[in-house]
């Protein structure tokens, strides 16, 4: 999609170096995930707006492939983190342990100390560890024992979790679901792209041979031209309306935080910059409101009853919020 | 704050918002003084329900505190120890009680400020206010309130002339609807609150935000709306139906009192003259000797069915020490003997014209009262009558020579209206009228004589008012050539047409006969002394009264009316000969007559249908065009703010505004345009529905109102008018006639703004109970605090 208005904006970072990443990296993960151009755009979206993605669906669906395929195609530290019920706080944050060399405690870094940390099965691991992670990924820092010791940029968790209603799965808290920008569901493949599928991933593992096609410092820099995105207050006030109307609505028994806002203009502006336009339109929040919002609110009893899930009342909601109101006609 | 002060506050405010509509009724502070005796009893039952004092004794003490506070307010010489009541208080109470009920029998609305009143107001509005307290508060019941609201209303609605405000219905509306609201309030939360998992204390969103009370409101508001709108769009009611009705009935109501009013004086002479009752109507002493013609109004406009009062619009005018001249009479006046009279109007006589001679030169009565500088009679202004009244008159005793009545040049009518004849005047009278005045050779005074002969002796004709059909084209044409039987009534419309037809612009004067002459030079008029005469105009004389009605009725005709032997002496001019006093007519014979208008209706359709027109088609076409003008309101105002819109130069608002045409017309067409969809998305689904030369234009105008709307950029220059005329073009194309027309007549895009509007009025509704539920919470935070 183009647009009609293209005065550059001051000040703002290059878009054309950023749909062509972008493009980079949509193209590698497609060689790893096929026919799900949806979820990948999500993932990229949410890479560029610095925000944490959690990708949630029943085992054997590709989430994890998702996850490390993203990982992988950008050149940065990765770690994997496979919950289990066992998992400790200190393997996620570090632990310092006695060095008798120098006669102190040091510093072991935990599994969050990277560019990107995967969490593989997150809501497998209790409650407590689940909670160590909370810190990391809103304040971009771990505090262990009295040091606090600050992640580097780029930051991300990609997480994955099972419906929980799977057995031997903790639901991850509110307080912690609420960090992740967006939520996505994988779904199954369409019959023709799991065929393709067969083909490609019998010979060996496509993951194997997926190259890095950017760096951490390329993502930070994109991530500055995705800050350039002009809101306009009409927007803003669309998102807040929107946002508004999940904790107004009858079936929603809890509704989306101010943080829910602040992350759904954030996607919404590397939606806008993924799309090459410098401003961003109500269309990238109706777009974005359902993966961002829908894993943030609780669904009333009553539409818990009538089959209504989160997803289909905020996409009730994207229909039946009228756009703000110009002043004039 | 509890239900009950939420309700009583409610019940004060309906209360306040019911007393302004008598606004128009009375005078002075009584609103305020009211409005504050009715907060301090609802203040007082706040208080004791407060305390948990029993339901039965909450009422008493908010009357003994309101009896308290009126004497104290205004009857505080009579007071004991400047506090206490004492039986003084109740005999003063009482009397300034009657001595208003006086005062509102003679005067009619608006009532004079008067200390008398002011009790009499405050008294009863705030009787009503403790009554809806009651009401709404003790027994639950708000909604019977609404009934005493109601009574308020229809107190002005019966004695305010010329009808009420139609915006004066709207506050005791508004009232009823917030009072209606808060009952529902507090019968809901007895009900119990919502489950919310919120505290009380932070229950600011009301209980009644649900889409329930939205939609009563909504429609309560619609109701309100229309009740108030069409009535201004509908033609009105006479004035009689209901206002002249209630108004007469302040001594005794229609069935006693003998009422004139401007509506149909005619129609009012023929009931009083047929009423069993001949009543005094009015005495006088002076004047001529022998007694003079008192005349009431003069009804100048024939449109074929009635003789009426043309349209006075303005043409009233204020006395003063002297009328203006008589019209017409070119003379010098101050040669014209003068008379004077003084003329007591009976009690039972309400007439809203003052009985006076013609011409007056001045009248006493000043205030409230006016008068017609064609006509020169003396009308209120305000729809008061002149019953009771006692006034002084100077007259000039104007007795044309035959001479100055033969020489009149015809220069035709001092007006448009007096020499007018409707269209459908049968061809049998014309021709009955040429053979009369055939000797007259063409003078218009010999042809006036010639008529007043036919009728008093040549025609043959009856007095007898046993056979009565009015005064329409159908009832004169019986009158005249078949029957040849009537009453006064007939006999002067009858002259009247024919003088019209001779070419003497004529009138119908109405009013009394002379009456009867006392001991003391006293005469004594009474009711069935009621008479109508033709009044016909001579350049240089003005109006001068004839008398067609024949001997057995009134005896004697005005001197100049019949010639003398000698018609070229220039001396025949008698000054003395008396009119005799007619005779009072036999009530007996008299028979009511209904549906005389009714009869003429029929018979002018069957009589010609070439007077369709005059015989009031001109009205049908009137009511029908205005119909028309109102069903093409929206029409008009929706072309209207089309063309505001595409008359902009490009500029942001410019842009919206095409924007809005296009969502508008889009609506007007049935096409649902969605006030979720993004401009982005609208262009794309308008690109459905047009054709394909249309595309450009409407992509182009979706992506222009994004990028203005959204990309930050202030300035735009591109002028969208071509694009948005090129999709409206095409848009109106690919809809189907019936939908176009429909577009054009009524637009969908009111509906749509219509529904805003009430919305909006809604959410101010919603505005108000959430800052009452704020004060609540933060008054119950205090109190907890504390």
């Amino acid at each position: 999609m183009s647009t009609t208005a293209t005065s550059p904006l001051a000040g703002g970072g290059d878009f054309d170096e950023l749909s062509e990443v972008a493009g980079r990296v949509r193209r590698a993960i497609e060689q790893v995930i096929e026919g799900k151009p949806d979820v990948v755009e999500v993932a990229i979206t949410v890479l560029l707006a610095e925000g944490h993605l959690l990708i949630e669906d029943v085992p054997g669906v590709g989430k994890t492939m998702l996850a490390k395929a993203l990982a992988k195609s950008i050149d940065c530290t990765v770690r994997r983190i496979q919950f289990t019920p066992d998992l400790l706080p200190s393997d996620i944050t570090g632990v310092s342990v006695f060095n008798q060399e120098i006669r102190d405690f040091e510093f072991k870094p935990g599994a969050v100390f990277a560019n990107i940390v995967v969490g593989d099965e997150i809501n497998r691991a209790s409650p407590k560890t689940q909670a160590a992670l909370l810190e990391s990924m809103e304040e971009r820092q771990v505090t262990v024992d009295t040091t606090t010791y600050l992640l580097e940029a780029p930051f991300m968790v990609i997480a994955t979790q099972n419906p929980i209603e799977m057995e031997g799965t903790y639901p991850l808290p509110e307080a912690q679901r609420d960090r992740f920008m967006a939520r996505v569901s994988m779904g199954y493949p369409e019959p023709a792209a799991e065929l393709r599928m067969l083909d490609g991933h019998a010979a060996d593992d496509p993951l194997a041979n997926l190259q890095a096609v950017t760096d951490g410092q390329q993502i930070l820099r994109l991530v500055k031209t995705v800050q350039s995105v002009h809101v306009s207050e009409s927007v803003k006030e669309y998102a807040v309306g929107l946002v508004g109307a999940t904790r107004r609505s009858q079936e929603l028994r809890l509704g989306a935080s101010p943080r829910a806002t602040l992350h759904l203009i954030r996607a919404a502006r590397a939606a806008a910059a993924l799309d090459s336009r410098e401003f961003v339109l109500p269309d990238d929040i109706q777009e974005l409101a359902v993966p961002v919002l829908a894993h943030r609110v609780l669904p009333a009893a009553e539409a818990h009853l009538g089959g209504r899930g989160a997803a289909d009342i905020v996409a009730g909601l994207v229909s039946s919020v009228p756009l703000p109101r110009t002043r004039r006609d | 704050m509890t239900g009950h002060a939420r309700i009583s506050l409610a019940a004060w405010g309906a209360t306040v918002l019911g007393s302004l509509v008598l606004t128009p009724v009375f005078s002075g502070p009584f609103l305020f003084i009211s409005a504050f005796l009715c907060a301090l009893i609802t203040g007082v039952g706040v208080l004791l329900q407060n305390l948990r004092a029993p339901r039965v004794v909450v009422p008493v003490v908010q009357l003994i505190v309101l009896v308290e506070l009126i004497s104290v307010f205004f009857l505080k010489e009579t007071l004991k120890f400047g506090l206490l009541p004492t039986g003084a208080t109740a005999i003063e109470f009482n009397s300034q009680l009657v001595s208003a009920m006086n005062s509102i029998n003679q005067y009619s609305a608006p009532l004079p400020p008067d200390d008398n009143l002011l009790l009499f107001a405050t008294a009863v509005i705030s009787a009503t206010g403790l009554l809806i307290h009651v009401i709404a508060v003790q027994l639950r019941q708000a909604a019977w309130a609404g009934l005493l609201l109601l009574i308020m209303y229809t107190v002005p609605a019966a004695t305010v002339h010329g009808g009420l405000p139609a915006l004066l219905f709207i506050p005791p509306a508004i009232g009823y609807i917030v009072l209606l609201s808060a009952e529902g309030r507090s019968r809901l939360s007895r009900w119990g609150r919502r489950i919310s998992g919120v505290s009380h204390l932070d229950a600011a969103e009301p209980v009644e935000a649900s889409a329930l009370g939205q939609a009563g409101r909504r429609i309560g508001l619609s109701v309100v709306a229309l009740a108030a709108l069409i009535p201004a769009l509908l033609p009105t009611l006479p004035e009689g139906v209901i206002g002249n009705g209630l108004a007469g009935g302040g001594t005794g109501g229609t069935g006693l009192g003998a009422s004139i009013s401007t509506t149909d004086p005619m129609l009012d002479m023929g009931k009083n003259l047929k009423r069993g009752k001949n009543d005094v109507a009015l005495t006088y002493k002076g004047g001529p000797s022998g007694g003079t013609y008192l005349r009431l109004t003069a009804l100048d406009q024939f449109d074929g069915n009635t003789w009426r009062i043309s349209d006075r619009q303005n043409r009233g005018r204020k006395i003063e020490s002297e009328l203006v001249p008589p019209p017409g009479f070119t003379n010098d006046l101050s040669r014209v003997p003068k008379v004077k009279m003084e003329i007591e109007i009976n009690k039972v006589f309400r007439s809203q014209f003052a009985p006076i001679p013609y011409p007056t030169q001045s009248i006493s009565l000043r205030r409230n009262w006016q008068y017609d500088a064609t006509s020169l009679d003396v009308s209120s202004t305000d729809g008061a009558v002149v019953s009771g009244k006692k006034y002084n008159v100077t007259a000039y005793d104007l007795r044309p020579t035959e001479d100055q009545l033969r020489n009149a040049t015809s220069r035709g009518a001092p007006d448009q209206i007096t020499d007018r004849l409707p269209r459908n005047v049968p061809p049998e009278i014309t021709d009955l009228t040429k053979r009369i005045t055939a000797g007259a050779e063409g003078n218009k005074y010999a042809m006036a004589v010639a008529l007043q002969k036919w009728f008093r002796t040549d025609g043959n004709y009856t007095y007898s008012t046993s056979n009565q059909r009015g005064s329409g084209m159908r009832a004169i044409k019986e009158f005249l050539i078949d029957n040849k039987t009537g009453y006064c009534e007939q006999f002067a419309t009858g002259m009247a047409l024919m003088a019209r037809i001779a070419g003497i612009p004529s009138r119908v004067g109405i009013g009394f006969l002379p009456g009867q002459a006392g001991k003391d030079g006293q005469y004594t008029v009474r009711m069935h002394d009621m008479h109508a005469w033709p009044e016909l105009y001579f350049e240089g004389v003005g109006w001068v009264r004839f008398e067609p009605t024949p001997a057995s009725r009134v005896a004697s005709t005005p001197d100049w009316t019949v010639p003398s032997s000698n018609p070229t002496s220039p001396t025949t001019a008698p000054t003395t000969a008396p009119t005799t006093p007619g005779q009072t007519e036999d009530p007996g014979i008299e028979k009511p007559e209904n549906g005389r208008n009714l009869n003429d209706d029929n018979g002018a359709a069957a009589f010609d249908s070439g007077n369709w027109f005059t015989n009031g088609g001109a009205r049908t076409i009137g009511i029908v065009a205005l119909v028309v003008l109102v069903l093409l309101i929206p029409w008009i105002l929706r072309s209207l703010n089309r063309r505001r819109r595409f008359s902009r130069s490009p500029s942001r608002i410019a842009a919206e505004g095409l924007w809005s045409e296009i969502r508008d017309t889009s609506r007007d067409l049935g096409l649902d345009w969605s006030e979720v969809a993004t401009p982005r998305q609208t262009g794309e689904w308008l690109v459905t529905k047009l054709p394909d030369d249309a595309h450009p234009s409407a992509l182009r105008l979706a992506r222009t109102v994004e990028a203005m709307r959204y990309a930050g950029h202030a300035d735009l220059a591109t002028d969208l008018r071509p694009d948005a005329k090129v999709i409206s073009k095409a848009l109106w194309k690919q809809a189907p006639a019936r939908r176009r027309w429909r577009g054009r007549l009524l637009p969908a895009s009111w509906r749509w703004y219509l529904s805003r509007g009430t919305t909006e009025a809604s959410d101010l509704l919603d505005e108000f109970d959430l800052l009452l539920a704020r004060l609540r919470s933060t008054i119950l935070r205090r109190r907890h605090a504390s």
